[in-house]
């Protein structure tokens, strides 16, 4: 008998307990001990549905075999507890084994229990459960024990209720603890694969689900990049194709599909059977990434599986929003990179190609440029290859001809040119035209490479193909080749090289040939492309030095060429003025002189009238013999060219004048060569320049002095001829002066005409001589003229 | 006495050159022309002629040639303020070229040569 005490006492305990904490199970447990102890019987056991509500499985029991919690199951509707679960009425009988609905589990152990007391446990009009007391002796329960038993099945309700409230929660915060920690290792730098991984195995934990699957989409297909299985029997398509793309058949307000294992498209994606799939697409920026799914949820506790909840799709959506962006920022990553790398190679090509092109602009002489090219392509340091010649376009014979071939250093042994460059703080320029990089003596290399002559229209010959054609040729087994002359091939000595044009403004200037003939390495694209753009530079760069130089000699020669014009302008002028002024001048001097001369001899010595009569002859005579320097500079012609011994010429002319020069204290020294061959000479323009040089060095002479005449065989033509010099210590030409002394009128004598010297030059040219002249300031002026033989 | 005919057309220069080859022993004439020339040798018949390239009308080069073609014998010694004409009348009809000057030695020495007087140098 249960007073109202009593009842309220249990119902005060249970209710404690019902709000406690402590795990359900354990909960159930102590509810099944104090209602059997007050309640008087001998066992109390309770058994709730599982998530299905099909099947009820004993949680708690007080009395009966422990090893049948958890384990024991009824459906709904068989066995009393079954029955009342159904009915959601409650049963109280007075010996249940006698029921037509009892049934029977051996493994509960309730063989000996007899009256059986049950309650269903509602949760509003929803059975949740059933909680049951049952004693051995067969009795009746009394009223107050059924509503006793259903204000317990209530408190269990709140208990359960609040328990499962109390997991679900649980449950959800870790979910989102996971979640965040999900977020959190998307948003961080994962490499591709890593990301992948990540997501699909947490895609299954936060779900409980057996097996996660992400696909992505490249082009028309869906491929498979990542899956985490529970199971070794699912097996998941690698490619779809995107038409069966699920996002395609999604509604406007659910970004999900939840299929199961009879829908055709699930068959597309999971190959094997499955009890259900939940995909979820990956949207980012309305374009479609992929899509994210799980299949088969677990359910928790038992065996089996259950459909993914309106929160398992919850769950995953945040998943899949995380993880599109970290998907999108990771492949965006990984692009960058690569664009930075590519970047960083072509910033060093790009600067090295600067470095290049400021060395290559340095210079216009072209062998130096032809250096400097050759040297950069055969620097190392990735750009560098072992061997490089250039040959050269000669437009005239239509070959191309050998010009330079460079080895790299071999002997350095870290072959790292531009690391050393930036070690040593040095410009590539500086570092080409240094004494080391100088310093490579002749090479057996380079001793081929100007030997090489080849004829553009050579067939069967790649070199010529380069020009022809102005392509790039990258000869990877040139043995096996046709277009490669095998005479070059064998003298070149190796199986693979390139040869590549330079162009510069659409002209071929002739070709670099390019090989690693020591480490063998292969000629990559990377390679060509840089050679490429190398040989551009190349082609400006030469070409500026061909023009610069072409300038130069077009300038050098109009500057002589106005000089001369100058010159004979002059001279055109000298020669009109003395053929008839002159002429008309020497006539009244002939009388003048002539007459003076007369006068002078009648006259009687010491007079005045004789002293007067020398001065005019004097005078006439300098006049007459500046009109002969005019006359004769400007009649200048072409020599008439006679043998003879130039030896006899230069003793003939010394005998004019050795009388004045003995009265004049020079003392003459004569070396003429005895054998000297004869040579075809104009006599009397000979002469004349032997007169002007001998008067010369008289005049220079005044107090004496010493002429030295020299005759040699002369080296400086090819089919003979002599060598004559006129020395004397004179004193020499000022050196200010001296740049002048063959310009018509300059003098630096006090008389004279200045044309003495213009005139031997005109002389000597005309019979293809050479006039040269060594001049010692304060000592003297040596003159040495060499003739040809004139045969 | 050698006779010699100066061919000039200078007055000055005939006087001179009369005067300096009277005293050398010579029996001087003077022609200002080609045509005087030409009668003064018929009439004169000279050893030797001395002859000037500037002449009025007919220059002394054209003189020459008509001479020769008459007088193939008479020596004739061109004596002109021009040289540029020296090497061409070197194997041309004359025996000598002397360019004029003031000092008359090398005209002097040249009419003696011709004559093959002995000038005793």
């Amino acid at each position: 008998m249960i007073t109202d005490n009593a009842e309220l006492n249990i119902l005060s305990e249970i209710s404690k307990i019902a709000s406690s904490t402590i795990v359900l199970s354990e909960r159930l447990k102590f509810i099944t001990e104090i209602t059997s102890q007050k309640m008087n019987t001998e066992t109390c056991n309770i058994c709730l549905f599982d998530d299905d509500k099909e099947t009820l499985i004993l949680k708690a029991s007080t009395g009966l075999k422990q090893e049948a919690v958890d384990r024991v199951k009824m459906k709904i509707g068989s066995g009393i507890t079954g029955w009342v679960a159904e009915k959601k009425k409650h049963v109280a009988l007075r010996n249940a084994q006698t029921d037509s609905r009892f049934l029977r589990f051996p493994e509960i152990g309730e063989e000996q229990f007899r009256a059986l007391l049950s309650v269903p446990i509602m949760d509003g009009n929803d059975c949740i459960g059933v909680i049951t007391v049952q004693s051995e002796d067969e009795r009746e329960y009394s009223e107050t024990e059924v509503e006793l038993l259903k204000t317990i099945s209530n408190q269990i309700c709140g208990a359960i209720k609040n328990a499962q409230l109390y997991h679900k929660a649980t449950q959800r915060l870790s979910k989102l603890i996971l979640l965040h920690k999900i977020g959190q290792a998307l948003s961080s730098t994962l490499e591709l694969p890593d990301l992948f991984n990540l997501i699909v195995r947490n895609s299954c934990k936060i779900v409980n689900a057996s097996a996660s699957i992400l696909w992505l989409k490249e082009k028309k297909w869906l491929r498979n990049k990542a899956y985490y299985s529970l199971r070794d029997d699912l097996e998941f398509a690698a490619n779809v194709h995107a038409k069966y793309c699920i996002t395609n058949n999604m509604t406007e307000h659910n970004n999900y599909l939840l299929l199961n294992n009879n829908d055709k498209t699930a068959k597309k994606f999971i190959l094997s059977a499955i009890h259900s799939l939940l995909c979820i697409p990956l949207v980012y920026r309305s374009k479609i990434l992929g899509i994210l799914c799980v299949v088969d949820k677990k359910k928790e506790d038992i065996s089996g599986y259950k459909s993914f909840s309106k929160d398992d799709i919850q769950f995953l959506s945040t998943i899949a929003s995380h993880a599109v962006i970290a998907i999108d920022n990771a492949y965006a990553y990984e692009h960058s990179e690569q664009l930075d790398a590519e970047n960083r190679i072509k910033i060093k090509e790009l600067s090295v190609l600067y470095e290049i092109s400021l060395a290559m602009q340095s210079t216009i002489r072209l062998n130096k440029l032809l250096r400097i090219i050759l040297g950069c392509v055969t620097a190392g340091g990735g750009f560098g290859f072992d061997r490089a010649m250039l040959l050269l376009l000669n437009e005239k014979t239509h070959t191309l001809q050998g010009m330079m071939g460079l080895e790299t250093d071999i002997s350095n042994e870290t072959g790292e040119i531009w690391q050393r460059l930036s070690q040593k703080n040095q410009t590539l320029l500086e570092w080409l035209t240094s004494e080391e990089a100088n310093g490579q003596k002749e090479s057996r290399y380079n001793t081929f490479v100007k030997t090489l002559r080849i004829p553009i229209k050579k067939k069967g010959c790649v070199l010529s193909s380069a020009v022809v054609k102005k392509q790039l040729f990258n000869i990877t087994d040139a043995r096996s080749n046709h277009d490669v002359d095998k005479d070059f091939l064998e003298r070149l000595g190796v199986n693979s090289f390139a040869v590549v044009p330079i162009i510069a403004k659409e002209n071929i200037l002739g070709v670099l040939v390019v090989d690693n003939f020591y480490n063998s390495t292969p000629i990559t694209e990377n390679d060509l492309q840089f050679l490429s753009r190398f040989a551009i530079h190349a082609g400006w760069a030469m070409e500026n030095a061909r023009l610069f130089t072409k300038l130069m000699e077009k300038n050098r020669e109009l500057v002589e060429m106005q000089d001369r014009l100058i010159q004979s302008e002059r001279l055109a002028t000298l020669g009109r003025f003395s053929a008839e002024v002159a002429h008309e001048i020497k006539n009244p001097l002939v009388s003048i002189g002539g007459f003076a001369r007369r006068l002078y001899e009648t006259t009687k010595n010491n007079t005045k009238e004789k002293q007067y009569s020398q001065i005019i002859v004097k005078e006439v005579e300098r006049l007459e013999k500046m009109l002969k320097d005019i006359l004769n500079f400007s009649s200048v012609k072409k020599p008439s060219l006679t043998s003879h011994n130039i030896n006899t010429i230069i003793e003939e002319t010394l005998s004019l004048y050795r009388e004045e020069m003995q009265r004049k204290n020079i003392d003459v020294k004569l070396r003429l060569y005895p054998h000297i061959q004869e040579i075809k000479i104009d006599q009397y323009q000979i002469s004349q320049v032997l007169i002007n040089l001998i008067l010369n060095s008289i005049d220079s002479m005044p107090d004496g002095g010493k002429l030295s005449v020299e005759t040699k065989v002369s080296d400086r033509f090819s089919d003979g001829g002599v060598m004559f010099t006129i020395k004397d210590t004179g004193g020499g030409v000022p050196m200010e002066a001296l740049h002048n002394i063959f310009n018509p009128f300059f003098t630096t004598k006090k008389s004279g005409t200045g044309l003495g010297l213009t005139l031997i030059r005109k002389i000597i040219e005309s019979h293809g001589g050479i006039l040269e002249l060594e001049n010692k300031p304060g000592v003297g002026i040596n003159f040495i003229i060499n003739l040809p033989a004139n045969k | 006495m050698k006779k010699i005919l100066v061919v000039d057309d200078e007055e000055n220069i005939q006087l001179l050159y009369k005067e300096e080859l009277t005293e050398d022993g010579f029996n001087v004439e003077v022609a200002s022309s080609a045509d005087e020339a030409m009668r003064k040798i018929r009439e004169f018949s000279p050893d030797v002629i001395t002859l000037d390239i500037k002449m009025p009308q007919v220059d002394g080069i054209e003189f020459l040639r008509t001479l020769r073609e008459t007088y193939k014998d008479i020596p004739v010694i061109i004596n002109s303020a021009y040289s540029i004409f020296k090497q061409d009348f070197q194997v041309w009809a004359s025996d000598a070229y002397i360019v004029k000057s003031s000092n008359t030695d090398e005209l002097r020495a040249a009419i003696k040569k011709v004559l093959g007087i002995n000038t005793g140098e």
